[in-house]
């Protein structure tokens, strides 16, 4: 590196470090864009929940469901409908049963009529949310390790590609089409800057969240090596209750939870999220409503919660909200910026579309890198790097969705009631990410590509057909309905299936244009490496 | 809401790029600018501060300064592609957004 400019030390940090990581962040930005939907995936990925419509008494019917299934047991939880979902969620756990947050009983109910819905063995969502940061099939703290190394360069690749993009502000509105790698550079550019604040937040406050796991050090010297009691105070949550005594309980009818449903709305604009009752059927009966996100950044997007007596409904005393300091204020900003549960649809697709222009621009990146180095390897004949690069880069950035597509036909495909069915959706899906990097390999180049898009369109394309068909009426049944989450994951599917497509078609009608113009321009980035 | 600071700042970001030579010539050709850059530029700026209080209003201040970075960069690539693909179009857009945006606040706020 000795006798580089300092502008050429930081082209050649990012080319490289882009390269040496830039499929593996690839596949953390497409996971965590559509995390941003995991709610909703979730709810696709079940179609016998989509006939589920919200109604203003899903509160007391989910409850009076809960006395018929469970009169006996130590608590309930009742999420309710929601623009996520319109289904009510419920959970109950029986006497003596520790409380956690995955265990006890849970059922989905109607959010209509609350009766019982059947669901299918799946993952849905979670799948993504937990590859966005877990990876799959290794140690939860090596995969976590990876992640937190990836997201590092990528901070260092935001930072070191701001300082060798030369003209940031004179280029700033600037695409060149049909100019072969000038163009490729402009897209990469354009997705970046246009999205650079994004970018440096999902990146930063992605570093956060895995921080106190990569450096627990300062915690664990302050906190004696307990590491969930910093986490409880942060959160200002103590840790989970034991269930108290059972002395002097008596039987006792719970008191009817409408009221205290429509006292807490007209205090909270965006309504109750979740009623938790505990000891239901007991004079000692506590009924929590919670409130559905919340309205700062500051405090995580902690939600307010009202304790009632649920024999008597007296109101008990609630949890205050304690007043963030300063680091947590900061801390809380960014973890919610990235964490995003507390946002409405509209700031939910505003990040979706970073995550996407993200994902974008890492895949031009790579992309630019192959192009950069074409008139050479014309000249020097193939190369093995650049093949594996080449490879890599159709299995990895056409690949990865086509996994995800097939991720989702196995969610529509296999019979509801297989055994280990949930495995096998994601055993489809990294069959199908196996068969892309094969199929890389063997294929030339642009063919390659093409038949991946092709592939990648036709099978994002035939799904919301597919469920015209089969599942209930699909897309049209929803926009009668006027049930957007089902309906919107069907839109959204045919709109990256157009975009597939586009792929296809620029393909072939770009070919002669992109070829015929080798050595066009290294104006923009000047001397990055061999 | 979404459309008056969405479209707020479309106005913005294509004063911001009428005020760059480059652009400008994309637009109106080899035309003498009437209004000077330094004009435009200052505009441009006013407006896209402007676009911060609708979805602060909306969503108070720290969601609504997430959502304006989240419009604004919807807005950028809006005017970059027009920009490439149609700079005719800038014009009557550029007009029908700024038409847009008082008799919507009118309405909705």
């Amino acid at each position: 590196m000795n006798g580089l400019g300092f502008r050429q030390a930081n082209s050649w940090l990012h080319t490289w470090s882009g390269l040496l990581l830039g499929w593996l962040l690839y596949a953390i930005f497409v996971t965590g864009a559509l995390s941003f939907f995991r709610d909703e995936i979730s709810f696709w990925m079940q179609p016998t929940q989509h006939a589920s419509v919200a109604h203003a008494d899903a509160p007391q019917r989910a409850v009076d469901a809960m006395q018929a299934m469970a009169p006996d047991a130590s608590l309930w939880s009742i999420t309710l409908p929601g623009p996520r979902n319109p289904t009510t969620q419920v959970r109950w756990f029986e006497q003596g049963e520790r409380r956690s947050k995955f265990g006890g009983q849970s059922v989905v109910l109607d959010g209509t009529t609350a009766q019982p819905l059947q669901v299918r063995e799946s993952r849905g969502g979670d799948f993504l949310y937990r590859f966005h940061f877990e990876l799959y099939g290794m140690p939860r703290l090596a995969a976590r390790w990876i992640v937190g190394i990836a997201t590092m360069m990528m901070l260092v690749a935001i930072i070191s590609g701001v300082i060798t993009h030369k003209k940031i502000f004179v280029d700033f509105f600037t695409f060149r089409p049909r100019k072969g790698q000038r163009s490729w550079m402009d897209v990469h550019n354009a997705l970046a800057v246009l999205a650079l604040p994004f970018h440096f937040m999902i990146t930063y406050s992605g570093l956060l969240l895995l921080m106190f796991m990569l450096m627990p050090w300062g915690v664990d010297g302050a906190y004696g090596g307990d590491r969930q009691a910093f986490f409880s105070e942060r959160g200002n949550r103590a840790a989970a209750s034991a269930p108290a005594p059972s002395t002097d309980k008596v039987p006792a009818d719970l008191i009817a939870v409408t009221p205290l449903v429509r006292q807490a709305q007209a205090m909270w604009p965006s309504g109750v999220e979740q009623i938790t009752v505990t000891d239901p059927g007991t004079s000692h009966a506590v009924i929590e409503l919670r409130e559905r996100g919340a309205g700062s950044l500051l405090d995580r997007g902690r939600s307010e919660r009202l304790l009632f007596n649920g024999a008597s409904g007296a109101p008990l005393e609630s949890p205050d909200a304690a007043k963030p300091d300063a680091f947590s204020a900061i801390y809380n900003v960014f973890s919610s910026l990235h964490l995003l549960r507390f946002a409405d649809t509209w700031l939910r697709w505003l990040f979706f579309i970073g995550g996407v222009l993200g994902s974008a621009m890492v895949a031009s990146g790579m992309v630019l890198w192959v192009v950069k180095r074409l008139p050479q390897r014309r000249k020097q004949g193939s190369h093995l790097g650049h093949r594996v690069v080449e490879g890599l880069n159709v299995a990895g950035i056409a690949g990865l969705p086509v996994a995800i597509g097939a991720y989702f036909w196995a969610n529509r495909l296999l019979p509801v009631s297989m055994q280990a069915r949930a495995d096998w959706e994601i055993k489809a899906f990294f069959l199908a990410w196996a068969a892309c990097l094969v199929h890389a390999w063997l294929r030339p180049h642009r063919k390659a590509w093409k038949e991946q898009l092709g592939i990648l369109s036709l099978l994002l394309a035939l799904l919301p057909a597919y469920d015209l068909l089969h599942g209930g009426g699909g897309l049209l049944a929803a926009l009668t309905r006027g049930s957007w989450v089902a309906a919107g994951m069907d839109i959204t599917l045919l709109a990256f299936a157009a975009l597939s497509a586009a792929g296809v078609w620029f393909l072939r009608s770009d070919r002669a244009k992109t070829s015929k113009r080798p050595a066009a321009a290294s104006e923009g980035m000047e001397g990055v490496s061999p | 809401m979404i459309w008056t600071s969405l479209a707020l700042e479309f106005c913005g970001l294509t004063l911001l790029a009428l005020a760059m030579e480059r652009h400008h010539e994309q637009v109106f050709g080899d035309r003498p600018a009437r209004v000077g850059p330094a004009v435009l530029k200052a505009a441009g700026w006013l407006l896209l501060i402007l676009a911060t209080l609708p979805p602060i209003a909306r969503y108070g201040p720290s969601i609504g300064l997430a959502v304006w970075v989240g419009e604004l960069t919807i807005a950028a690539l809006a005017v970059m592609l027009l920009h490439t693909y149609s700079p005719r179009l800038i014009p009557p857009l550029l007009a029908a957004a700024a038409f847009s945006t008082p008799a919507l606040a009118l309405i909705v706020g």
